[in-house]
């Protein structure tokens, strides 16, 4: 689902007035959420900004570590169980070593990602509302460089921002390299 | 019943929460889309509506625009993703194919690409294209979708062509046809659910983008349908929530009904494939 669609769905859910989020809270007896403001406090602005990321994310996530799972041998597993190996003692020495490449990898990409978040933040938190409080670094870069037009500064962030990312995707890119190198 | 049946129980009713909860926002949207205004308004909310209603389809369409971005967005997207999977089926082949000086570089520098945050280019690409006076127009945003999009499509289409035995296009060497025959009548049929594979990923990323054109296209009758859309809350404190969600739901059928289409054909080209082989 586009990210944008996903922010408007959000947004519908969590307003105050009358968003079914705070609805289902509060009949659940979890607490008193009527006309709660979940974009009062920056904590509150950013843990629905990260909840918005991880359910978009979750789905791919979900469907890579599925297709890795199904590549885990079956005589491994077996072999193990028949050695009389307890179910967690197979997932622990047997599927979890097979998994790891790919768990590292999926987990350095996520990090990648969403440290260049832009568009779930800043649309969800709201351009009105945007404040140095709850800048992420792509919003101030956007802020700074784009809407007052200082490209200097602007670009002084993305050199910043892009060594982080270098120094992060070190591992992902080792590793791609050596796929493509294979071949 | 036994711990180990409690334990399993458990884990399913764990698995049905998440489930649900990863499946409501979009059965939200659906749902407050058809709703009466008064429905959506309510301080209760209706789960199913009694009198489903197309009142906000009719509202979302008939808003300033509208058309206007659904026939850019159409227009990049189509441009863009036809032009990158020519580029990049080509970059694919040569990779795949041939063994020549810089092979690595290239693989290095495109997988590194792929890692750039996208807000980290605003700035250099808002400069360079305001140079060669393409803001405000849909070139320029072309012109970045296919520089976004390429890299993953060459490394999705080399795996694909890597996974063709070269012995079939070897054997209708063997037999008499031309190295471009080869090409032509083994390698294109072979990869042809890969290709459209990898334009349906290059369609979705270019249809749901959102901070270039929006940097990039100020005029309003210029924006694509995901900046459109963003600008739909607009300054009221009465928001039209029916419009927003029907809006909504509008923007993300095109990428979900092209991921179902291609979806059984990608698996029927595959198996197929397999068949034949």
């Amino acid at each position: 689902m586009p990210q944008v669609v996903a922010v408007q769905v959000w947004y519908w859910m969590t307003n105050y007035q009358n968003g079914v989020v705070n609805y289902v809270l509060t009949q659940l007896h979890i607490g008193d959420f009527f006309q709660h403001d979940w974009y009062a406090s920056t904590f509150s602005q950013l843990s629905l900004v990260t909840l918005l990321i991880v359910w978009g994310a979750l789905p791919f996530v979900a469907i890579t570590l599925y297709a890795a799972l199904s590549q885990v041998p079956r005589e491994l597993v077996e072999a193990a169980e028949i050695d009389g190996a307890r179910p967690r003692r197979v997932f622990l020495d047997v599927t979890l070593p097979i998994l790891t490449p790919v768990l590292l990898i999926l987990t350095s990409l996520s990090i990648l990602w969403d440290f260049g978040v832009f568009t779930q933040a800043y649309l969800l938190i709201g351009p009105s509302h945007i404040t140095p409080g709850n800048y992420l670094m792509s919003i101030y870069l956007f802020q700074e460089g784009f809407q007052k037009a200082d490209y200097g500064k602007g670009s002084a962030i993305s050199i910043v921002m892009l060594v982080i990312v270098a120094a992060l995707s070190f591992f992902y890119v080792r590793k791609m390299v050596r796929v493509g190198e294979v071949e | 019943m036994s711990a180990r049946s409690a334990r399993r129980t458990g884990w399913n009713v764990v698995g049905v929460a998440v489930f649900v909860v990863m499946v409501f926002p979009v059965f939200w949207m659906i749902s407050t889309a058809f709703k009466p205004t008064d429905e959506v308004n309510s301080q209760t909310p209706t789960w199913f509506s009694g009198h489903p209603t197309v009142q906000h389809f009719a509202d979302a369409i008939h808003k300033p625009f509208f058309w206007d971005s659904v026939k850019n967005s159409v227009i990049i997207v189509l441009i863009a993703v036809a032009i990158s999977m020519v580029l990049a089926f080509l970059a694919a082949v040569a990779l795949a194919k041939y063994r020549f000086t810089g092979r690595k570089l290239f693989i290095v520098l495109m997988i590194g690409i792929q890692m750039l945050p996208g807000a980290g280019l605003i700035i250099p690409l808002y400069v360079v294209l305001a140079r060669y006076h393409q803001v405000d127009t849909l070139t320029g945003v072309i012109v970045v979708y296919i520089s976004a999009v390429l890299p993953f499509s060459v490394w999705t289409l080399r795996g694909f062509i890597l996974g063709i035995p070269k012995e079939l296009e070897e054997a209708a060497m063997v037999d008499g046809s031309t190295r471009l025959g080869a090409f032509a009548r083994i390698l294109l049929p072979l990869v042809a659910p890969g290709l459209v594979a990898t334009s349906v990923f290059a369609f979705i990323t270019s249809w749901n983008e959102y901070i270039f054109a929006r940097i990039l296209l100020n005029d309003q009758s210029k924006q694509t349908v995901t900046v459109w859309l963003s600008y739909f809350l607009g300054t009221s404190r009465n928001t039209d929530w029916g419009a927003l969600m029907a809006a909504s739901t509008l923007t993300a059928i095109p990428v979900v009904i092209f991921f179902l289409l291609v979806q059984r054909k990608i698996a029927f080209g595959l198996t197929a494939g397999a068949v034949k082989a």
